[in-house]
């Protein structure tokens, strides 16, 4: 039995393959780690479903309480699961907030969003910027306020994939991070720690300034479109895990969000040139 | 122990101002255990309306108010899909019957708020079901694809037709012409049903009060799978709370006896009582007491009904609740369907539940 607070959502891992918690304990720190008792906000568990595959080829499942909303993955891949169905409670459950399938950065009380669309090169712009002076609020969900439209924090890992584990590791040769788990449904995956709880805890609910929609292209200088306010309330819109859910509460916080931001795509092959757009003419 | 959080969420249901003397620790069990049975947004409504809600624990609020929100979601999609459904059916005039979930959504019920659903249950009469379902296809509601025996079962012992999910929007109807399979040689007369209609502010047909507890009453204590049992058993108790006026009690006991169901509904009166501690004053209840209660009967509701309507998660499920609801899958399905079939169902459907234990669920899905 094991418990993690990562800030606004508590878990309860009651069953577990011993392999996850040396990862579970270099990504998220003793601080977190059997630091809350009851109540959790959720009861989950990554168990051995069948008998044959606890022995030949190993798989486990991902249950959150008697629920399993994933298939079996291979044992290897345990640890990335795990964030997954982390992931996959707070999309299922919670709809006090508006949820947006992005990575949320802040400097100076501003956020950004960074909406995920499939190539983008959002975690590893994530990672980048979390290393280099920006706050993480998150990596795969935007946390929104259904009235305020703030955004929250929430202490999570970034999770790189394919050539950005590499690459990462060039930039940032200290960086914390788990082996990588080969073959995943998402190609091959590594944890990264681009946060401390120290640093976490300072951080507070911000205005979102800018939604940034971020394309890797290799060899390509950066190019910034401005876009309008309908194209990026159909982006967030779309983007979102519980738009349809949250009704019109969620059409009313897309609004004011899309409102008070400026919208831009950026075309980029090198991450500092981002940043330095980002500090210049979204931030300001 | 186990029984403990129980009667803690059953005294939630009776009385929601208990919530607020509830500790973090006991509301997340609760939470727990009704997410599994869905019952949170109910839980939500009932205590919103009796104004205790604001007295919960934040924790407790957090999470009902969460669930809520997607309930909430779903009430406007089902009054949009049942719209849709009536208007369809009516170019044959049909008027389709919503029953269960779907129709106390409509009637605007005490239970029907808050509640959440994995399909839209609609009733038409027997003569109109093959109307119906070309109507429904030519609409873009199809069947999903069974394998053989279950297409086998449908045609030959089922009171529905296979379920028909809409192909924009995903949402599924089941499709009745009776209340229960005719196989079991008991389903009624559905026209006794038809006489029950009422009709919402938008004209929608949905059962009255007595009508609908009455189906929920047979549909639970006929049925092999109580793992929703909990949650149908509080829609019961609802129902009564909110209905239990005298013409109500003398009307679900005519239906009922009209209908020969008179020894389900002793049932669930006497697992009511048991459960809830309901006791209704009225001359008709009592006649189906006097009727049906004896050392047998009361043996049943006790040993079987009680343990096995007990919320289906582990913190409140046992050993003792395991057996019951096994002996009422046998139950179920001996009072449903004759001896030969069910001998060949049961072991047809324990093949498929012996191999996915030994090789997983997914082993064998047609990718």
């Amino acid at each position: 039995m094991l418990t993690l607070n990562t800030g606004r959502y508590t878990y309860r891992l009651t069953d577990y393959p011993d392999d996850v918690v040396s990862d579970i304990e270099k990504i998220y720190g003793a601080e977190v780690i059997n630091q809350v008792d009851a109540p959790v906000d959720f009861e989950i568990a990554l168990k051995f479903d069948s008998l044959v595959r606890r022995f030949f080829r190993p798989q486990i499942t991902f249950y959150v309480d008697q629920q399993s909303p994933f298939k079996p993955m291979p044992l290897a891949q345990a640890y990335p699961v795990l964030e997954w169905g982390m992931n996959w409670c707070v999309a299922a459950f919670d709809y006090n907030h508006f949820i947006i399938h992005a990575a949320v950065l802040e400097k100076d009380g501003k956020a950004i969003i960074f909406p995920a669309t499939p190539g983008s090169g959002k975690s590893t712009l994530s990672a980048y910027l979390a290393l280099t002076g920006w706050n993480l609020y998150s990596d795969e969900m935007a946390i929104v306020d259904l009235n305020s439209s703030r955004v929250n924090p929430v202490y999570r890992p970034v999770s790189l994939k394919n050539n950005s584990i590499d690459l990462l590791k060039q930039w940032f040769p200290d960086v914390v991070c788990t082996d990588t788990a080969k073959g995943t449904q998402k190609g091959d995956v590594a944890l990264f720690r681009c946060v401390s709880w120290e640093q976490h805890r300072q951080l507070e609910q911000a205005e979102v300034v800018g939604i940034v929609f971020p394309k890797y292209k290799a060899d390509t200088d950066l190019t910034i479109y401005q876009l309008d306010k309908l194209q990026g309330f159909q982006q967030i819109s779309s983007n979102s895990f519980n738009y349809n859910i949250t009704g019109q509460q969620g059409f009313e916080t897309v609004g004011k969000l899309v409102d008070a931001a400026v919208h831009f795509e950026v075309h980029y092959s090198n991450v500092s040139e981002v940043s330095e757009f980002l500090v210049e003419e979204v931030i300001k | 122990m186990k029984s403990d959080f129980f009667t803690t969420i059953v005294q939630l249901f009776k009385d929601t101002s208990t919530g607020a003397e509830l500790d973090d620790r006991q509301w997340e069990s609760i939470v727990f255990i009704l997410r599994q049975t869905q019952l949170l947004a109910t839980l939500y409504q009932l205590a919103l309306s009796n104004n205790d809600f604001q007295h919960y624990p934040q924790y407790a609020r957090k999470h009902l108010q969460a669930a809520s929100v997607y309930a909430r979601r779903q009430a406007q999609q089902v009054r949009f899909e049942c719209l849709e459904i009536s208007a369809i059916l009516k170019q044959s005039n049909i008027t389709p019957v919503f029953l269960k979930g779907a129709g106390y959504t409509l009637s605007g019920s005490q239970n029907g708020k808050g509640r959440v659903y994995s399909d839209i249950d609609v009733l038409v009469p027997k003569q109109q079901l093959g109307t119906a379902q070309q109507l429904l296809q030519k609409n873009g509601w199809f069947a999903k694809k069974l394998n053989d025996y279950d297409e086998r079962y449908y045609r030959e012992w089922a009171h529905e037709i296979p379920p028909m999910s809409n192909v924009y929007r995903g949402t599924v109807i089941d499709v009745h012409h009776n209340i229960i399979p005719p196989i079991s040689g008991r389903a009624p007369d559905s026209q006794l049903f038809f006489n029950e209609i009422e009709l919402n502010p938008q004209g929608l047909a949905h059962l009255s009060p007595a009508a609908a507890t009455l189906h929920s009453c047979i549909h639970l204590f006929t049925n092999e799978d109580f793992s929703n049992g909990f949650r149908d058993l509080v829609d019961l108790y609802l129902l009564m709370q909110q209905y239990g006026q005298n013409d109500y009690w003398e009307k679900l006991v005519t239906l009922a006896e009209q209908t020969g169901f008179t020894l389900e509904l002793f049932y669930c009166l006497d697992t009511l009582k048991q459960i809830f501690g309901l006791m209704p004053d009225s001359p008709f209840v009592k006649k189906i007491y006097k009727r049906h209660q004896n050392s047998f009967t009361g043996l049943l509701s006790h040993g079987l009904f009680k343990p096995a309507l007990s919320p289906h998660h582990p913190l409140v499920f046992g050993f003792k609740n395991n057996l019951a609801s096994f002996l009422i899958y046998i139950r179920g399905h001996w009072i449903k369907m004759p001896v030969h079939i069910l001998i060949a169902h049961l072991s047809v459907k324990s093949f498929f539940i012996s191999r996915d234990f030994l090789f997983g669920k997914y082993q064998f899905d047609k990718e």
